[in-house]
């Protein structure tokens, strides 16, 4: 248990992109006995897309969003109550469902997602995200598995979440170009006179990383060379307030 | 005792470190009711995604019952990218002796044990952990965002926070950031105020086997 935690916590740190970032999690989560996942991050303004990183079928993940089920989902409405982990599904305590809701369950038993463990994640202002773990039928090893593993489960969720923040949202404009915080973290040691190396020790990545971070930040700033991407640092960063 | 948990360490700690996050939702949301994420019991932020190392203080029952969080100021930290208000127009600090401490959080229930000048042992003990690991590491101070109160714990403690700017109110605190000096001196007064003769901090020194 201690190496899958370990494992996990490395490979977040090494996560440059959604599909590292979807493999770390399915990966330990395969350790725990649990085989499918979904972590859905709620938009800040109610008419936004919702950010899911899954490993349910791509087919039904695709409808979900296009249907906009993150608002009908019994699971996510009782996410978005409380803070407390809870099992759904078949086995498990019955929600109260409507007619519309009975269907979307219905829906999703028709990929095999019939019960699973949720995680809800709040702050200050409410429910922000939830990760679920998802099981075809509430079969004993994926109830053991949430039994033994719940707390790390749980703590490795918000984890995620604040891996997920920072590797996939939380952009810096840089002349009206948005870079990752990682991208302009790179590009910032690179205006300081940091190699590629140096800056990789700083910031406690691999020199291919950083390398990687940079490549992107030239693609995205339009430039060929660092000292370009530089330049273009630099000239934003005196005319910011 | 003092332990240490980095990064290479976490997973031989998961359940230390478990109970620390258990430690912040007790006081930062439950006591202090601050704006934090949470699950369940746990609190976690965005700051530790960064890999922090951790300090924690643990009670006479062996139970987890402060804690504080370390990061290079060569990174993200707190100060550079959430509190920059408190800097009041001066770049933040950037430089590999500085370290950016943060979620200080002392627990103490039934073991206020040892108080002196009506600061408990444990906080001392978490103080003289912090100049021990910036000791080890080389580091000229320590920079943190924290409040009044604390500044003028640290204060009676010997061990003054030499401020950068002026306190702006943050939510429902009053905040201040400033620079924790890390010298010999400051540990010897801190270990004569705290009546700490002995070092503190504990950290693992292999990597544990696969």
């Amino acid at each position: 248990m201690h190496r899958v935690f370990q494992t996990f916590i490395d490979r977040l740190s090494e996560s440059v992109d959604r599909a590292d970032l979807q493999s770390a999690l399915a990966d330990a989560a395969a350790a725990f006995g649990l085989h499918c996942f979904a972590y859905l991050s709620l938009p800040p303004r109610p008419d936004d897309k919702p950010l899911l990183i899954s490993t349910y079928p791509a087919e039904w993940t695709a409808h979900y969003l296009q249907s906009r089920y993150e608002r009908l989902d019994p699971v996510i409405l009782q996410a978005q109550h409380g803070t407390e982990p809870f099992e759904w599904g078949l086995g498990a305590e019955t929600m109260t469902l409507s007619k519309r809701q009975q269907q979307f369950f219905d829906e999703a038993a028709q990929f095999d997602i019939r019960s699973g463990f949720t995680i809800p994640i709040h702050d200050g202002r409410g429910p922000v995200a939830a990760i679920t773990f998802a099981a075809h039928e509430r079969h004993p090893a994926f109830s053991r598995g949430v039994e033994r593993h719940g707390e790390v489960l749980q703590f490795m969720a918000l984890h995620y979440h604040a891996q997920v923040r920072q590797k996939l949202s939380g952009d810096r404009i840089i002349a009206g170009v948005a870079l990752s915080p990682r991208e302009f973290d790179c590009l910032r040691w690179a205006a300081l006179g940091k190699s590629a190396g140096d800056t990789a020790d700083i910031l406690g990545i691999k020199r291919r990383t950083t390398v990687f971070h940079l490549e992107n930040a030239k693609q995205k700033l339009g430039v060929r060379t660092i000292s370009q991407a530089v330049a273009r640092y630099s000239a934003s960063m005196r005319t910011t307030p | 005792m003092m332990q240490l948990i980095s990064q290479d360490h976490y997973g031989e700690f998961v359940e230390e470190l478990a109970d620390m996050h258990r430690l912040r939702y007790r006081v930062f949301k439950q006591r202090l009711d601050w704006d934090v994420q949470v699950s369940g019991d746990l609190e976690v932020d965005d700051f530790d995604a960064f890999h922090p190392i951790y300090l924690l203080q643990r009670g006479r029952d062996g139970r987890v019952q402060g804690c504080v969080r370390l990061l290079p100021s060569t990174g993200p930290t707190m100060l550079r990218d959430a509190f920059g208000v408190l800097l009041n127009g001066e770049s933040p600090p950037a430089s590999p002796s500085i370290w950016e401490s943060s979620r200080f959080a002392l627990d103490l229930r039934n073991d206020a044990a040892g108080a002196v000048s009506g600061i408990a042992k444990a906080t001392f003990e978490l103080f003289i952990g912090m100049v021990e690991f910036g000791l080890a590491r080389g580091l000229s101070s320590i920079v943190t965002v924290t409040d009044l109160r604390m500044e003028r714990i640290l204060r009676r403690a010997s061990w003054p926070l030499k401020r950068i700017g002026i306190p702006h109110a943050i939510g429902t605190t009053r905040a201040i950031a400033g620079y924790l000096e890390v010298s010999r001196d400051a540990l010897a007064r801190l270990r004569r105020e705290g009546g700490l003769e002995q070092p503190v901090l504990w950290a693992p020194v292999t990597m544990a086997t696969a």
